[in-house]
């Protein structure tokens, strides 16, 4: 059985997380179990946690990331559920737990801004956007979700901007953008039905458009685990301006950073 | 067939076999010379006549023909599988994995067609991720979205044997129109063709090292992916061992009958397949017995060689050698083999921009098939260009239809063109901001109406095919000049303008005054001139005059360059080297208003004028538009590198053009575009063979011979060009000292502007005037 692992805390994220949680729990045909990590400082506050209802609870006394992480390594874990802090800015948008936890842990990551699902309840992912960059590492790593995905039932949505690589040719624009994505589909999408929308331009920003105009439930991002500076561009745009929760898939292995993929050239 | 031995002589016991052979056998020969008539003659009296032998003057020691003839009744009667030995500059072999990044890919540059089926190259065994496909030409119905698209046929390579998972080697062999797979270490093999003889005919050939207990029907469906268009599909038996099949779609039916026959030796199963294809616009019920009777009769071996014979006839005519550049010479030989194939020789040729390969771009033709792809064929194989060019008469009742519609006398051909003759451009698309964007071109790129009558009247130049001229081809010209003469708007000067259309560089639509469009159409309107005086019609030939001669160029005598359209020279000065490397979609990069506001270009435009018409222009013009125009130029088009590089050349700088032509040659091999997996660039192709023949070798077909001033770059060693001019095969033969001209007859040709005759050797000092 796939359990979805929810990490809540006594912030008002939590209840937030425990829908979403609920919600991909239908995707990962699974069950939810909660875990709450008590800081051992008497004085770090939080003592309390959101009622997680009928959802089994764990409660843990540690450093929430350590033991965020060490119960997601549990093998039947599939997936765990973490909210954003409230006001995401700065270097680490999404709050040190969350990012912490998604950084470190294998397993994918769904973070789950405040204002996304606030009044928890019932919420079903209906439609998920996939950003592809078009190579073959992170296509792989959310190749196993979108499949999920799909057979759950959600209605894919996958968006490819052309930022700083473009095509070295575009024929005749009636067709040409046909005959590009029917191709991108096919490279990179493990499902057939997936509508791919092209766009120019800054990646972070067209992601994000796309998202709002496609009335998505979730976006689904390949990364590879490093927020450093100049790294995960993507993912700190996403995670600090999505009013969705953004699914945090990591790749396995180093990311293709070789040459542009065939057909595309870079700007000057 | 067993290909290269041959014997000292010819025992008694090896006649007497030869005698036991069947008839339609071809069989091999062990002499040459004059001893071998008697024995032809000896043959012939047993009933196997010449058509059947393969004389071989081999000396191979101890060679036996009873034994060889032995040999070929074995692999007769066991159904052997034909060789396909990969040869240097003749195959494309790839290796993959089924299913692999980049299958679809080969299944795209290993297509096989006969320009009336078209078969992808998928692998026989793969069913995931395969692109399986089968275009019979000019075979459409409406899509979903309400566009005229491909309806594809029913498949035949589908075998469902065990091998799956395996690795694989795929060779093309160019010269005779097989593809072979073959997995590895041990499995399937496979070989196949679209027999170029007999045009509506497959066939397949597969052995399995193991036991299969069950090959998959000969026929299938297509995949739901092919099938934008509504269809029905149907299948079912006739009589015998034959199967049918067809898709049903609302503009035609394709149908397509097959026999199969399994066996197996020893513990190695086959399975031999045979196909005719049959398509009816008036989705009657179509006869399909007889056809494949006929086809079975004939068999797979004497299918294959027919195939072999006819392939050999067309690269006789048309191949193209040259020394010191193998990546060059795969890459023109492919070229030549996809082009060669792409039309019949016979009825009319629907050559959609990808061909028979994919069904990108709604199979729709373009200026693509007459401006790039029909020289090629007018040079090497004048049938299938004419049968190019009874593409555009059949549907010129459609044209002059629409020129009427808007108020103008004539005929106006559509940008895009399916099967009825109508446009069929798309109204809109979604461009890469996500917004809905009008589609122009229909309605604005009229150039395509010169175009056509560019292409008749260069098919002319080539063939001197004066019944076309006389009788099909005068309408196709007279017809599409007709509707310029209105077009053309004189000021009050009585300057002659055509306002609002777009011209090659689509990313300036809507422009008046375009150089390309006018220049077209002041050749055109001049050559019908000629036709319309010679037909007796002095009028119609005078106002044709009038309107050449008023027409503005747009040449700036003070510079030397031609302007774009009116207006252009005040647009922004940018550069396309200060962007991005070239080639590079600009208008993906900057947007399209963007670079609507600059001077940018996607591809040749006033360059595309000298290109098509060089003697038209003024002198010097060329040089100082190539100056101008090729930092400004995107190469966005996959249209474009290679006519620039054409156009280097002819300025006497091939060492420049190589860059370009590289990746004119490579742009599919490659897949520079990302998108040769839904089919192959015949327009790029097409280039690819003008860049070696206009440009680098400088032939020309005029009115007063063939002309050759070659500009060969330092690379090549040599180039040997075959060509048809008037109806005499020449083997062009180029270095950087000599040209030699060999021929069986006597045709004018101009070689260092002096007129001379076939054949000639000529010192020509071609590398003194190359440029460094």
């Amino acid at each position: 059985m796939n359990t979805v692992l929810a990490a809540v805390d006594g912030h008002t994220t939590a209840r937030s997380v425990l829908a979403a949680a609920q919600a991909m729990s239908v995707v990962f045909d699974g069950s939810v179990r909660a875990v709450h990590v008590r800081k051992p400082s008497p004085d770090a506050g939080d003592a309390s946690h959101a009622d997680p209802g009928d959802v089994p609870l764990t409660v843990i006394t540690g450093d929430p990331v350590d033991e965020i992480v060490r119960a997601a390594d549990h093998t039947d874990v599939a997936l765990v559920v973490v909210g954003a802090r409230d006001r995401p800015s700065g270097s680490r948008p999404a709050g040190h737990v969350a990012l912490g936890v998604a950084e470190r842990t294998s397993k994918p990551v769904l973070v789950v801004p405040a204002r996304a699902m606030p009044n928890g309840g019932s919420h079903a992912i209906k439609r998920a956007l996939v950003p592809l960059e078009g190579a073959s590492a992170s296509a792989d790593a959310v190749s196993a979700c979108m499949c999920l995905l799909a057979e759950a039932g959600v209605e894919l949505v996958a968006v490819h901007v052309f930022d700083e690589d473009v095509p070295r040719f575009w024929d005749e624009p009636a067709h040409a953008a046909d005959a590009y994505t029917d191709e991108f589909s096919a490279r990179w999408c493990p499902q057939p039905d997936v509508d791919v929308r092209l766009r120019r331009g800054s990646a972070p920003t067209a992601v994000m458009d796309v998202a709002e105009v496609e009335n998505v439930d979730v976006i689904a991002l390949a990364w590879s685990q490093d927020m450093s500076p100049g790294h995960a561009r993507m993912i700190r745009s996403a995670l600090t301006s999505a009013t969705m929760p953004v699914l945090l898939v990591p790749v396995p292995a180093e990311p293709d950073l070789g040459a542009p993929p065939p057909g595309r050239t870079s700007q000057r | 067939m067993v290909d290269g031995l041959g014997a000292e002589d010819v025992d008694e016991a090896g006649v007497a076999a030869v005698a036991r052979l069947p008839p339609s056998l071809p069989i091999l020969f062990g002499r040459s010379g004059s001893d071998a008539r008697s024995c032809l003659d000896d043959l012939w009296d047993r009933g196997i006549g010449p058509r059947s032998v393969l004389v071989v003057d081999a000396r191979a020691p101890g060679f036996c023909l009873d034994e060889v003839v032995t040999t070929q009744l074995r692999c007769r009667a066991e159904g052997t599988l034909p060789s396909v030995v990969p040869t240097s500059g003749w195959s494309v072999e790839l290796d993959s994995v089924p299913d692999g990044p980049g299958a679809r890919t080969q299944a795209a540059l290993l297509a096989l067609s006969s320009g009336v089926v078209g078969v992808r190259g998928d692998l026989e065994d793969q069913l995931a991720g395969s692109t399986r496909l089968v275009l019979v030409a000019g075979a459409y119905g409406t899509g979903r979205d309400g566009l005229v698209r491909p309806l594809p046929g029913p498949v035949f390579t589908e075998l469902g044997s065990v091998a799956t998972g395996e690795n694989c080697r795929r060779v093309l062999d160019l010269r005779t129109g097989m593809l072979e797979g073959r997995t590895y270490p041990e499995g399937l093999r496979t070989v196949r063709f679209v027999s170029v003889a007999r045009p509506t005919v497959a066939a397949l050939r597969a052995e399995d090292d193991r036991p299969v207990k069950h090959w998959s029907a000969p026929l299938g469906p297509p995949l739901d992916a092919a099938l934008a268009a509504e269809h029905r599909y149907a299948a079912g038996h006739d009589r015998g061992p034959s199967a049918w099949a067809e898709t049903v779609g609302d503009r035609t039916v394709v149908r397509a009958t097959a026999s199969q026959q399994t066996w197996s030796v020893g513990a190695r199963s086959r399975v031999e397949r045979l196909v005719s294809y049959q398509t009816d616009r008036e989705r009657r019920s179509m006869p399909d017995g007889a056809a494949i009777e006929e086809i079975q009769a004939t068999g797979f071996d004497q299918l294959l060689h027919e195939h072999r014979q006819e392939w050999a006839r067309r690269w006789s005519n048309a191949d193209i050698e040259i020394g010191g550049d193998p990546d060059a010479q795969l890459a023109i030989r492919h070229a030549l083999f996809q082009l060669l194939s792409c039309a019949p020789t016979e009825g009319e040729a629907a050559v959609g921009a990808r061909g028979l390969t994919g069904l990108a771009y709604a199979g729709h033709v373009f200026w693509d098939t007459d401006v790039f792809v029909l020289p090629v064929l007018a040079a090497t194989s004048p049938d299938a260009a004419r049968a190019v060019l009874q593409y555009r008469i059949n549907r010129l009742p459609a044209a002059r239809h629409r020129a009427t519609a808007l108020g103008l006398p004539g005929a106006r051909f559509p940008w895009e063109s399916a099967d009825s003759g109508e446009e069929a451009t798309p109204a809109s698309t979604r461009d890469v901001e996500g917004r809905v964007v009008p589609i122009r071109t229909g309605e604005y790129a009229e150039h395509i109406n010169a175009d056509v009558a560019w292409a008749a009247l260069h098919y002319v130049d080539w063939t001197a095919d004066l019944e076309f001229l006389d009788g099909p081809g005068r309408p196709l010209v007279l017809d599409t000049a007709c509707y310029w003469q209105e077009r053309v708007r004189l000021d009050a000067a009585g300057r002659g303008h055509i306002d609002g259309v777009i011209g090659p560089d689509e990313y300036h639509e809507v422009v008046d005054d375009n150089a390309f469009t006018n220049g077209m159409v002041r050749w055109h309107l001049r050559r019908a001139a000629v036709l319309a005086r010679e037909a007796g019609d002095t009028e119609q030939a005078r106002r044709f005059d009038v309107a050449s001669g008023a027409l503005v160029t747009g040449h700036d005598p003070v510079s030397g360059r031609h302007e774009q359209f009116a207006g252009f020279w005040a647009l922004d000065q940018l550069l396309i080297g200060d962007i991005a490397e070239p080639p590079v979609a600009a208008d993906v990069l900057l947007g399209r208003a963007t670079v609507e506001r600059s001077q940018v270009i996607k591809q040749p435009d006033v360059l595309m004028l000298h290109h098509l018409l060089p003697d038209e222009l003024p002198s010097g013009s060329l040089n100082a538009d190539l100056g101008y125009y090729l930092p400004r130029t995107a190469h966005g088009s996959s249209l474009s590198p290679a006519i620039a590089a054409s156009l280097l050349a002819r300025a006497g700088r091939p060492d420049e053009a190589m860059r370009l032509f590289d990746m004119a040659a490579r742009l599919d091999l490659d897949d520079l575009t990302g998108t040769t997996a839904a089919g192959l660039h015949l327009a790029t192709m097409g280039g690819l063979w003008q860049a070696i023949v206009y440009g680098f070798a400088g032939i020309r077909p005029t009115s007063d011979g063939l002309r050759i001033d070659p500009m060969l770059p330092r690379r090549w060693d040599s180039l040997t060009v075959r060509v048809l001019f008037r109806g005499v095969p020449l083997r062009i033969t180029i270095d950087h000292e000599v040209v030699s001209v060999d021929s069986d007859a006597s045709v004018p040709l101009i070689i260092d502007r002096r007129p001379m005759l076939s054949p000639v050797r000529r010192s020509h000092p071609v590398e003194g005037r190359a440029s460094t």
